[in-house]
């Protein structure tokens, strides 16, 4: 992944080995996947999660953002607790649909794990991504690391971060 | 009007900060344009065909004489001295330089102003009626809550980026004034009940634009608190499912329609069981708080003078005429509400001078508390004049021209800027509202004709409203040339609903031509008393099919409306 910053005890760090890496979406290729962390899509998920449990090492979610909200109903019933972490994808920053996705997991499904903005991830979508309760962002390319991270680190203080009535 | 607390203050000022960083980091190459182009969009700055535009929000059009006195700074320093008015209470600059938007940002924020989520697929500025909590036929006072609105879709982190724009209209009296039918969300307030308990009518699904649809009611006797967590289910379900492959079909309007209401309400409600009584329900505390922003002001015990009155004018039948089309009732004892018409003969509609800006403020501290309002006609209102005092109102409106007596009449347009300004525009829609306005400057002929609308855009993306003008007019593209298709019918308010087209498109040099004759064919046809849309109601639209006959040239027949 790119430049990973990751939130943890009230402050923002940039994480410099970063091992997560996305499954491909085809079952097959589950058994040849190498040891490691990976994020599986969740057709993947939905069909093999109990030879994902039975590889006995970490695993998250990655979720497009066309992934119906229904399927993510599903998930609760499914430990969502397990994932070690859940990747939202921006396939376009103004594609807003995984912001919604973000609520219905903080908000309905209680997942509480590391939930993680990748993709075309921008500087200006941090706010609304941390208010979300986004935790961790893997930047766009072009996105300066540092400079996200301090952006970040500013947020704490910007009047953006809370307003009335949301 | 509601002030800023600390906090309102604070933010604005980062987000102008923000703006001033992003446009940095866009010129040194860090933003490409593609991603320039949304994040300047959702702070109002449009690319057009001369100059950058950028649109200032005037949150439900209530605006201060001090708000107004900046704009016109501003307009004069950064800009050539004008402005537009839209019909969104929003006041557009049309020459601004980028490199100056930061700063005309910071200065904005020195008076409680700032131009985000005036453009881009979000939460648009929300609109009211303008003679909100002062009119007679209003249960409610809709401000605190069109107040509470904007807080709410302020920066609102889930709905930044929606599938397209999203506009609510909300209005608390009998008759509607604010489109409501026609909005994305049209909510109206009223006591409902047993308890009297205020309580949200929804509508949804409505808009012009190039396919207009009426809205249609989704829910009634919504109790007032819950309306955030109710709007936060409905625009949830179109975040996350409405279109985004076609912006010409990512309305919510035509998600409802291929859905089906009874669908898209069951997705609502679904949403909202989990929702309701949730963090976005209101509280009664909370509410107080920003209603107390918005408390009458400090109104003298008064009565109509009514010998007064008589005597100005028997005196000055120039007067009469203001005041039968200027002023408009009040629910306080003695004290008017009025139109400033920004509609002059000459006048783009809803254009306004730097002089204009400053004299109307100084108009609404002598007269009227210090506050103005954003009509979405294109006028300005001054809603707290004592009636003993219209008259001197008058005499020193007139001075600097806004006592043009005819709101509510031919003149009385409704205009997108067009192709001189707009990208999108097909047309020169200010010069056919010119022609309009030399052919009928007679005020004689203009009360004779009494009220009508007339409503021009200058494509179908009608932001001139031309669907529920009385006369409506488009301006279409025809190899080249520009034609005009007229519309008859449409009408605003409660009933509103979208005219009918009567025929073949018009070249523009014939548009006047073509109006002076349907308003001849009313004028021959009517019973006394009878408006326009009445006679048009009764006779139907064959007699004035007969006016675009003597067309030089007839174009193929009716373009449909995509």
């Amino acid at each position: 992944m790119n430049a990973v910053i990751r939130e943890s005890a009230a402050d923002f760090q940039l994480i410099p080995d970063d091992l997560w890496r996305i499954a491909p979406e085809e079952n097959d290729a589950l058994p040849s996947l190498p040891n490691g962390a990976w994020l599986y899509p969740l057709v993947a998920w939905q069909k093999e999660a109990a030879a994902i449990r039975a590889r006995g090492q970490k695993f998250g979610l990655w979720l497009k953002p066309d992934t119906p909200p229904i399927a993510l109903e599903a998930l609760k019933a499914n430990f969502v607790a397990d994932f070690a972490l859940i990747a939202l994808d921006f396939p376009v920053f103004t594609d807003g649909r995984a912001y919604s996705l973000a609520r219905l997991l903080r908000e309905r499904l209680g997942y509480t794990g590391e939930l993680r903005a990748v993709g075309h991830v921008l500087l200006d979508t941090l706010l609304f991504t941390r208010r979300l309760g986004f935790d961790a962002w893997a930047m766009s390319e072009r996105q300066n690391a540092e400079t996200a991270l301090a952006h970040l680190r500013s947020l704490s203080q910007s009047h953006m971060m809370r307003h009335p009535y949301q | 009007m509601y002030r800023y607390t600390p906090d309102d203050l604070a933010l604005i000022r980062e987000r102008a900060a923000q703006f001033r960083a992003q446009v940095e980091r866009w010129r040194s190459g860090v933003l490409s344009d593609d991603e320039f182009r949304p994040l300047r969009l959702q702070n109002g700055l449009y690319v057009q065909r001369h100059a950058p535009m950028l649109r200032v929000a005037v949150p439900y059009g209530m605006i201060s004489a001090d708000q107004l006195r900046k704009l016109a700074d501003i307009s004069r320093r950064y800009d050539k001295g004008y402005g537009h008015f839209t019909t969104r209470h929003n006041l557009q600059l049309n020459w601004v330089r980028i490199e100056d938007v930061p700063d005309i940002l910071d200065e904005l924020a020195a008076v409680e102003m700032h131009s985000i989520q005036t453009s881009g697929n979000c939460i648009r500025n929300v609109t009211t009626d303008p003679f909100a909590g002062i009119a007679p036929d209003e249960a409610i006072d809709p401000r605190p809550l069109a107040e509470i609105l904007r807080q709410w879709s302020t920066l609102h982190p889930e709905f930044a980026f929606l599938p397209r724009k999203f506009k609510i209209a909300i209005s608390g009296s009998t008759e509607d004034r604010t489109l409501g039918w026609y909005h994305d969300v049209g909510l109206r307030l009223d006591r409902q009940g047993n308890g009297q308990e205020a309580a949200f009518t929804v509508i949804v699904g409505g808009g012009l634009g190039r396919t207009p649809l009426r809205g249609q009611i989704i829910r009634q006797h919504l109790p007032w608190r819950h309306i955030l967590g109710y709007l936060e289910a409905i625009v949830r379900v179109f975040n996350l499912h409405g279109r985004r492959d076609n912006p010409y079909k990512a309305r919510l309007k035509i998600f409802v329609q291929r859905m089906g209401l009874a669908e898209f309400s069951r997705q609502v409600e679904a949403e909202w069981a989990h929702l309701k009584d949730g963090p976005a329900t209101l509280t009664e505390a909370g509410y107080q708080r920003i209603a107390a922003h918005f408390q009458p002001p400090a109104y003298k015990p008064l009565t109509t003078p009514t010998a007064q009155l008589a005597a100005q004018k028997a005196a000055h039948p120039d007067f009469v005429r203001w005041l039968a089309r200027a002023t408009h009732p009040h629910k306080t004892p003695g004290y008017a509400a009025v139109t400033l018409s920004l509609k002059a003969p000459g006048q783009a509609p809803g254009d306004i001078t730097a002089e204009q800006m400053e004299n109307v403020a100084a108009l609404a501290d002598e007269f009227s508390f210090g506050e103005a309002r954003i009509a979405h006609e294109q006028n300005l209102v001054l809603a707290d004049v004592e009636q003993g005092r219209l008259f001197e109102f008058w005499r020193t409106a007139q001075k600097v021209a806004l006592a043009t007596p005819n709101a509510g009449l031919l003149t009385d347009m409704i205009c997108c800027p067009g192709g001189d300004f707009c990208d999108l525009a097909n047309a020169q829609s200010v010069a056919i509202a010119r022609d309009i306005q030399t052919r009928f400057a007679d005020l004689e002929t203009l009360f004779d004709l009494g009220e009508i609308s007339l409503n021009i855009s200058g494509c179908i993306n009608a932001c001139g409203h031309h669907h529920v003008g009385n006369i409506g007019i488009l301006g279409v593209d025809r190899q080249g040339e520009e034609y005009y298709q007229i519309t008859l019918g449409g009408r605003q308010g409660s009933a509103a609903r979208t005219g009918k087209v009567i025929g073949p498109a018009v070249p523009a040099a014939r548009v006047a031509a073509v109006v002076a004759d349907i308003l001849t064919v009313y004028r021959r046809e009517r019973r006394p008393q009878e408006t326009f849309l009445q006679t048009f109601g009764r006779i139907g639209s064959a007699p004035f099919k007969l006016c675009l006959r003597v067309a030089e040239v007839a174009p193929e027949s009716t373009e449909a409306i995509a």
